[in-house]
């Protein structure tokens, strides 16, 4: 039988656990009695995991409104599509954003009709925009980690 | 969805698994529907707000749905769950700074006692708030072991599913948390009776 320093040892433990829980068998239900009787120690465990299991069973979660489930199934289809058509669209972006920077290399930089300060007043706008873009999305996502207000009702 | 005119209800689990695998989704549909309601209390169980445990519990769902390929069907699939619903009840904890002021609400919990007059009222309101305080000062594993078992009653069997522990741990653990309780209440035991 196993014992820790300072504590009963697992059999009585596992007895104590099962009693409360009211999953003894006949065998144990037996045993349980006959320590009940004879240990003082198993007794005084008794009755004090009782006192709390007694508190324990008081309280419990609240169940929230019945409209609650109504719902529930579809928001989750919802997120599922809504992860799906994300994903189509970044890969539709990408492939776009792919043929546009190589049609605007191949195509326009190189395009000697096109004058000069054209083509760099072109790159330099564009380069712009997505720096920009990248910045305001950095910081966007930096406030969403960070925001000490995100639990503020607005 | 009209799950009774092609018998799915009548499936398994395991059948119920592999039918969304191959691409139907209203079978995925049966298994949120059997396990909606212990997704969300487990959610509960560790964020202790409605909404908060509603959106984790959903958002779990949808995790498991794009993993499902890598779930072993020859096991139960709530403990599975039960982990994904833990790991983003946890990171979600991890982005909450303001939680514990909040907590003093407790509007999570209910006493199974009918209120009979405001005094009753009161009371209740003690009971609830003595033992949520003693469950927050325990260590977070005495806690989840404590609120499967005595705020979700799962068995012992289901319970070792769920942390992947043996059931001779999951009775071990479970003593050693009433133990604790049992410190933390202390003297107020009496008044709480």
């Amino acid at each position: 039988m196993k014992t820790n320093p300072g504590q009963i040892p697992e059999e009585w433990q596992i007895l104590l656990m099962k009693a409360l829980d009211d999953a003894l068998s006949e065998a144990e239900w037996e045993r349980f009695e006959q320590l009940l009787k004879s240990s003082t120690e198993f007794r005084r465990e008794w009755e004090e995991l009782s006192r709390v299991r007694q508190i324990t069973r008081k309280v419990g979660f609240k169940a929230p409104r019945k409209e609650v489930w109504d719902m529930y199934q579809s928001n989750i289809y919802n997120r599922l599509e809504r992860g799906i058509s994300w994903f189509v669209f970044i890969i539709g972006v990408l492939l776009i954003a792919g043929y546009g920077i190589f049609e605007f290399i191949t195509e326009f930089l190189t395009d000697a009709h096109v004058p000069l300060v054209m083509r760099v007043g072109v790159s330099l706008t564009g380069a712009g925009v997505l720096a920009l873009f990248a910045s305001v999305l950095r910081e966007k996502l930096f406030m969403r980690k960070n925001d000490p207000y995100n639990e503020v009702q607005r | 969805m009209d799950v009774k005119t092609d018998g799915m209800e009548r499936m398994n689990e395991r059948d119920w698994i592999e039918a969304t695998l191959s691409g139907d989704k209203r079978a995925f549909g049966l298994l949120v529907e059997r396990y909606k309601q212990q997704a969300y209390y487990a959610a509960l169980g560790f964020l202790h707000y409605h909404e908060w445990a509603l959106d984790i519990s959903q958002e779990a769902f949808v995790r498991a749905y794009y993993n499902l390929n890598r779930f072993d069907t020859t096991k139960p699939f709530f403990p599975w769950l039960y982990r994904i619903i833990k790991n983003l009840s946890l990171n979600e904890l991890r982005n909450r700074k303001k939680r514990q002021s909040k907590l003093e609400e407790l509007a999570f919990l209910e006493v199974t006692e009918v209120a009979d007059t405001p005094t009753r009222d009161v009371e209740q309101n003690e009971i609830r708030r003595e033992v949520w305080v003693a469950l927050e000062r325990l260590n977070p594993r005495d806690r989840e072991i404590l609120v499967l078992r005595e705020f979700q009653d799962y068995s012992y069997q289901q319970i070792a599913d769920m942390l992947e522990i043996p059931v001779g741990t999951v009775m071990s653990r479970l003593y050693n948390a009433r133990k604790a309780l049992k410190h933390e209440l202390a003297d107020k035991i009496g008044d709480l009776l």
